[in-house]
């Protein structure tokens, strides 16, 4: 397999997972877009067992496997032998990585979550040479810690062809299916209800408008979040494709109560659903403005950093929903901001530039 | 000593000159030959020639292998294979954990600098080399009482023997971690020099401690650390807790005997089947250690076997000796570490007296034979004992518990107590005495669990002297060593000399 870093001089190692969950897709990309010479894969079966697994997804000849989590130092040292850049996904896991890179001269590459940045909290730990913002969530203040030079916006590619089935399916609705068909994901059930899904099943009895709500969880829920709403359905468990779950929709609920990278509305926009979301950062600085809801800051919480959390109102919420049912935004726009700002064709040479 | 190979396969590697060997080797040095090989494997060298290590380790049929000298991990324990073998690794990198311990000549050092006052709360001289360790000098560099020196590389400071006489002035010794892990060498010279080490808990390379101390030695007594801050505010409390640094002392001197009898199992010697106790309270003559040490000295004339010392807390009554009593402690702490063998210390916080001493360690001994011994009853040197002859008759069940007597015949006013004549060198007898004796344990544990409470303070004699004399000899089976001739086999160096010797308020 070809490498597609700019120079012949570039060797480039990832850490992957090959796990149906965010960070096991998002991995997977960045080795497709990244065409990488080494990929140390993390083999997470015995730590995430409720996932789909895809050791396959990734070429046995390039490919080092780990069921240790995080990497063993030695394991950490054979992988960056002969690299000249690391890439890897929300952190090193193993700081001994950034250590024995820095000692041998090679780069590490940290595509991180603000709320996950355990650089943040622990000021002793070795530092990667640059972090990668997903979002623009927080990057001002990440740059503030780290330095200009060491700090990037640049979001996981989605290549659209993953998605072109789903898109499809959903601009084919708007011209021939009623009721409206909204999709909400709950996620993982990480602090505060991440992705607002309690904000939403209360904003549901007041919503007038006829529609359908299909709340899909790779998870089983609590009983907080059962509903007796006639127009909702839940769908819980593993899809085969993750554009499946995009399919036949017109668009994407996600009150999410902060900031930070969310893959799902990323995929939602490339497979032509515009998303409702409150009017937070970073949803506000890409988002339309009518796709926004007000949302109000409800207290923090201690992660990496300390993380604002917001809440919308559920009357205003409803009220939102009531207009999209009546008239629902353009899929083209989502699509476009989704390509434009997501499509690995796009954002392919963002990326070949950080190993110049 | 025990087979040793200290492995090398690159011809331009040393096998056996790396500081962190040092503790291993001082253990090993006190084991006989065993059915295993000790192999040790310089780890982080030989990290790429794992295959021609395990064509090494196949010459012998049983191994016990020791990972040392590699703190980056760079050794895949794992991957060693023998059919028979026992792995230990430094910094828990596999297998069972094996502690870094001190650096070369520690012991010895330490030893000609003899015991010092604890004129110092705190000292760290040592590297400023990551941002933990500059943090912590930035927070000791304001506080006061100590002696801070911050060296530009490893060993580059004071020169080692004024760098150990720092320890061994302090109470506290901050012990940050080191580049990769948290184990350092300073660790173990804290211990050694009675000090009370502050460890660090976090690795400079993670975000979350994964408590190593707790997985490297299960319970610990010294105060570990993961934010730097609260290093001073840990000094302080040290420096306020007079009996810590002995209590830790007490420990660690344990901690060595508990490694080495490990690796005695894993060897397949013998298990000693005998134990030592000795119960030691306040006495006029304390801080002076001179009664003890002729005890000692006496009963290593006729056994090897470990001592443990069960070293009471003070009552109530000898309050104003505490000082002189912990002083005591302290000297006898020195000379368990640095001159006596097996001699272990088990430190009571508060009075528990002979009995409630007793309970506690008899449980704990699985050894089947115990020899009691006061502080002040040394056993005669002179005069043998045969104590495999007497450990049989207590396992055949001729007796529960041989005395060694006070004066070299039966006097006359005990002699109602004795039941016929000496047989087998042994007189059956109605009459307990505290005297130094020799029991099976099991005998012993039962009489601990039958006749004393689980709050019992008393001195053991003044319970068990009548209820042996009110029932008949085969509920006890007691008897006297009673070979032809002078059976004098203990002396009384009367270390109570003449005070009190409250036995009011007893509780059985």
């Amino acid at each position: 397999m070809k490498s597609s870093t700019p120079t012949s001089s570039i060797k480039l190692g990832i850490i992957c997972f090959a796990n149906s969950g965010g960070l096991g897709i998002q991995t997977r990309r960045l080795a497709e877009l990244l065409k990488p010479d080494k990929i140390l894969l993390i083999d997470s079966r015995g730590f995430s067992p409720n996932k789909q697994h895809h050791l396959e997804w990734y070429p046995p000849e390039k490919t080092q496997v780990t069921t240790s989590f995080p990497p063993r130092n030695y394991e950490i040292l054979q992988f960056i032998k002969g690299l000249t850049h690391v890439f890897t996904c929300e952190n090193p896991y193993n700081f001994y990585l950034v250590l024995a890179c820095q000692r041998l001269g090679i780069k590490v590459i940290c595509q991180t979550n603000y709320e996950f940045c355990e650089n943040l909290d622990s000021p002793h730990l070795p530092v990667p040479d640059l972090f990668l913002m997903p979002s623009h969530w927080m990057v001002d203040e990440m740059k503030a810690r780290f330095g200009e030079d060491r700090v990037l916006y640049l979001p996981p590619p989605i290549d659209p062809e993953e998605f072109e089935k789903a898109r499809e399916e959903n601009f084919w609705r708007e011209l021939y299916y009623q009721p409206v068909r909204f999709l909400h994901i709950v996620g993982t059930l990480a602090w505060q209800d991440r992705n607002g899904t309690l904000d939403l099943l209360a904003s549901l009895p007041f919503v007038k408008g006829n529609f359908k709500l299909v709340i899909k969880s790779q998870h089983e829920l609590p009983l907080e979040y059962a509903c007796s709403d006639p127009r909702v359905t839940f769908e819980i468990g593993n899809v085969e494709k993750n554009s499946d779950l995009y399919f036949n929709f017109d668009a994407l609920i996600l009150p999410r109560r902060y900031g930070g990278l969310s893959l799902s509305t990323n995929e939602a926009m490339i497979s032509a659903l515009p998303v409702l979301m409150p009017d937070i950062s970073p949803n506000n600085k890409w988002l339309p403005k009518e796709w926004l809801v007000p949302a109000t800051k409800k207290g923090e919480f201690r992660a990496r950093a300390m993380i604002e959390y917001f809440q919308v109102d559920p009357q205003v919420l409803a009220k939102k929903i009531d207009e999209w049912i009546d008239d629902l935004p353009s899929k083209y726009e989502a699509c476009h901001i989704g390509f434009s700002n997501f499509s690995s064709k796009t954002i392919k040479s963002d990326y070949e530039e950080i190993f110049i | 000593m025990c087979k040793i190979v200290n492995l090398t396969v690159k011809k331009e590697l040393e096998g056996n000159s790396y500081w962190d060997q040092t503790f291993l080797n001082e253990v090993l040095a006190d084991l006989p030959d065993g059915d295993r090989t000790v192999v040790i494997i310089p780890g982080a060298y030989q990290a790429d020639v794992i295959p021609e290590i395990n064509a090494r380790l196949a010459k012998y049929p049983k191994v016990c292998v020791f990972v040392t000298s590699d703190e980056e991990n760079k050794f895949q324990v794992g991957l060693l294979k023998h059919p028979d073998m026992k792995v230990y690794s430094q910094y828990g990198y596999g297998g069972y954990m094996w502690p870094l311990g001190y650096a070369i000549n520690t012991r010895q050092t330490l030893k000609e600098i003899g015991l010092l006052d604890k004129d110092l709360d705190w000292t760290f001289i040592g590297q400023n080399n990551h941002y933990r360790r500059e943090k912590l000098a930035l927070e000791l560099s304001t506080l006061k009482g100590g002696y801070l020196q911050t060296t530009g590389g490893f060993s580059q400071g004071l020169d080692r023997k004024e760098y150990l006489t720092f320890l061994a002035r302090a109470k506290a010794a901050p012990a940050p971690a080191g580049a990769v892990a948290v184990d350092s060498f300073r660790m173990y010279e804290a211990l050694e020099a009675g000090c009370v080490p502050i460890a660090d808990n976090l690795s400079p390379l993670k975000s979350a401690s994964d408590n190593y101390w707790n997985a490297l030695f299960g319970s610990i007594p010294f105060p570990t650390y993961v934010h730097h801050e609260l290093v001073p505010g840990l000094i302080k409390e040290v420096v306020q807790s007079p009996d810590l640094n002995n209590q830790v002392f007490a420990w660690w001197i344990n901690k060595k005997h508990q490694f080495k009898e490990q690796l005695r199992s894993d060897l397949g010697l013998p298990a000693t089947d005998m134990a030592v106790i000795i119960p030691v309270s306040p006495i006029p003559s304390h801080p002076d250690t001179s009664i003890i040490e002729e005890t000692i000295r006496t009963i290593r004339v006729h056994t090897d076997a470990p001592i443990f010392i069960t070293i009471d807390g003070v009552r109530e009554e000898q309050a104003h000796m505490t000082d002189a009593y912990r002083e005591f402690i302290r000297q006898l702490l020195w000379k368990c570490n640095f001159e006596f063998k097996d001699v272990l210390p088990v430190l009571f916080n508060k009075h528990s007296h002979q009995s409630g001493m007793m309970k506690v360690v008899v449980k704990q001994i699985t050894v089947p034979y115990l020899l009691y011994v006061e502080a002040d009853t040394p056993l005669t040197p002179d005069c043998p004992i045969d104590f495999p002859k007497l450990k049989k008759a207590i396992s055949d069940g001729e007796t529960n518990l041989v005395r060694f007597h006070f004066e070299a015949f039966v006097p006359e006013p005990h002699k109602h107590l004795m039941i016929g004549e000496p047989e087998n060198e042994l007189q059956k007898t109605t009459q307990w005495s505290q005297r130094p004796h020799l029991a099976s344990t099991n005998y012993y544990r039962n009489i601990m669990d039958t006749f004393f409470s689980e709050e019992s303070n008393t001195f053991i004699e003044d319970r068990m002297h009548g209820i042996c004399q009110s029932n008949p000899w085969e509920d006890h089976k007691i008897t006297i060593y009673h070979p032809e001739g002078n059976i004098k086999r203990s002396y009384h160096l009367d270390g109570r000399a003449g005070n009190e010797k409250f036995d009011t308020n007893l509780i059985y």
